[in-house]
């Protein structure tokens, strides 16, 4: 008998994902009732095509891809954000998203309530995030601040709060969109820690990021996404030489020539 | 290309996600999500200022003074039922309410933004928030309802258990017109000055600063009747028989008979039921469209 093969802790079977944009978007009813009959006119991008992969359990899974590649639509797809078009997207476990830090933050609010908020955000019950609230601010070394209102804290302080309260989600399945590129240097190396110590710990990780260097050091696998498709996948060192090539292409150069033209130009209005 | 997913794998993995939706797949979150959103927001704004409560109440109560010295002792607007100020106070009282639900409401989904469209978020807690809040407002504004009832001579009776009751079907009535101005607001922005306007018209339209009586008198027991199709006018009327006086028409009295509160239940009914189903449908694609 062959031995069942292992299940993967997100499988995506081929996904896409379109978004219309209106020529002219009609905004009101007022416009809906002075033109009646103008159909407005749509444009195609299409965002993701036929896009399929497996993330084993336990593995550190990079997605990397250029600017507008659609490597974050993909994310949102798999966060629940987005509604995809056609294909299926399988999750095995309890999954936690941070596509950005301090999501949901009430600025008029001090640490000790934007953490209850945040935790319910998460999913977290209210005893279940007290319990954990002397952690959260342990590693945020925030606890001369917990009672100040956070439009006081300075943006590092914020940072350090909003990543606290990320890890302390023990989920099976995070998806994480570069949020690694905060804090300073001290701050960075513990949050570098933190993600060795998910690793070790068994927790399947997506991550989404330009960052080669990051891909390098943590993933065990990758996907590089060009143009809402996969060009590269498995191998992290393949896929980051691809990404080196592709970021340096000459059809990359004339798109980076044509940014600096149309940034000149508007700078002469 | 083939699908990746064989037969065994797709026992194994149990049901694909569903994407975006009104309620989520966790009901104990989302209920979570409403109360959290709900208490804090009510909480930034009791206890923003030292006298919260004094200006959570100072604005209906201002606005039932310059109203109960203009109808009351100028136009002489009152009718045959007894306590006529605090009946006017109580109109005000939820007609604020109600506008409070529904103009909070509208631009709800865009206020919270960042949690439609960076984390994976029922859609559903967004308005409900809104209406619960507005609710525990109610709850505060009601009070001197009571009080100033007790002052003017008034005394509790048995039929002040129907508020839970009426406080329900208003919720809902809330509930239902903030779904749907919610989700057309994504589509259509001008739904905000729109209501503006309809909610003004509501207020003359609605017993608020007459009574019932006063319309029967002048327009006949027919116009009363046809008040009585406007399910807050309905709600506003029983209210005022429980709570105030009996002297003022149970909402099946002015309606013309029992079997006709069939028609605002109906119309509140049928609010609720489109409000959920423009939201639901909407709810996909809030994070796209906004």
């Amino acid at each position: 008998m062959v031995a069942p093969p292992a299940t993967p802790a997100v499988l995506v079977d081929g996904v896409s994902k379109s978004f219309m944009i209106p020529h002219e978007a009609m905004h009101t009813f007022k416009e809906r009732a002075v033109h009646p009959f103008r159909r407005t006119t749509h444009e195609q991008m299409n965002a993701l095509q036929d896009v399929s992969f497996a993330v084993p359990q336990g593995s550190f899974f990079g997605i990397v891809g250029r600017n507008g590649s659609g490597k974050s639509t993909m994310l949102k797809c798999l966060a629940g954000i987005y509604r995809t078009d056609r294909g299926r997207i399988f999750v095995n476990g309890r999954m936690s998203t941070f596509i950005e830090l301090g999501v949901g933050f009430n600025m008029d609010l001090a640490a000790r309530d934007n953490v209850l908020l945040n935790a319910a955000m998460m999913g977290l019950s209210t005893k279940e995030a007290k319990h954990r609230f002397d952690s959260i601010i342990d590693f945020a070394e925030l606890h001369e601040f917990v009672d100040l209102k956070i439009k006081n804290y300075s943006s590092g302080m914020l940072v350090r709060l909003a990543f606290s309260v990320m890890i302390q989600v023990d989920a099976d399945i995070l998806l994480i969109d570069e949020v690694l590129a905060v804090g300073d240097a001290a701050f960075q190396e513990k949050c570098q820690d933190e993600f060795r110590r998910i690793k070790s710990q068994n927790a399947t990780v997506l991550f989404v990021t330009h960052a080669m260097d990051a891909v390098n050091e943590f993933c065990d696998e990758a996907i590089l996404v060009e143009r809402g498709q996969i060009v590269e996948a498995g191998d992290v060192g393949k896929v980051s030489a691809r990404y080196t090539e592709l970021n340096f292409s000459p059809e990359a150069r004339a798109q980076i020539a044509t940014d600096r033209a149309i940034a000149d130009a508007a700078q002469v209005f | 290309m083939a699908s990746i997913v064989t037969p065994e794998l797709e026992a194994a993995l149990g049901q694909p996600i569903k994407g975006p939706s009104a309620l989520g797949s966790d009901p104990r979150r989302l209920f979570r999500l409403i109360w959290t959103l709900a208490v804090t927001d009510f909480k930034l704004k009791f206890f923003g200022s030292v006298l919260g409560y004094l200006w959570q109440i100072m604005q209906p109560l201002m606005l039932f003074g310059v109203l109960y010295v203009v109808f009351s002792l100028v136009l002489n607007f009152t009718g045959t039922e007894e306590y006529y100020p605090v009946a006017i106070l109580l109109g005000i009282v939820m007609f604020g309410s109600i506008s409070e639900m529904t103009q909070g409401s509208i631009r709800s989904v865009g206020a919270r933004e960042p949690l439609v469209r960076k984390i994976e978020f029922p859609r559903f807690a967004i308005p409900a928030a809104q209406v619960l809040q507005s609710m525990f407002n109610f709850g505060l504004n009601i009070i001197p309802v009571f009080v100033f009832l007790i002052l003017a001579g008034g005394s509790p009776r048995w039929t002040w258990l129907e508020l839970p009751v009426i406080a329900a079907l208003f919720a809902a009535l809330g509930l239902g017109l903030a779904m749907l101005l919610s989700a057309l607001w994504v589509r259509y922005r001008d739904v905000e000055p729109i209501w503006t306007v309809v909610l003004q018209g509501s207020f003359y339209i609605s017993p608020i600063i007459f009574t019932i009586s006063l319309v029967q008198e002048k327009g006949g027991t027919r116009a009363g009747e046809l008040m009585m199709l406007n399910p807050f006018a309905a709600l506003l009327q029983q209210a005022r028989h429980a709570i105030i006086d009996p002297s003022h028409q149970s909402a099946a009295a002015a309606a013309g008979g029992t079997w006709k509160l069939i028609f605002p239940l109906a119309i509140l009914a049928a609010i609720v039921a489109l409000g959920s189903w423009i939201f639901t449908r909407m709810a996909p694609v809030i994070a796209e469209e906004l």
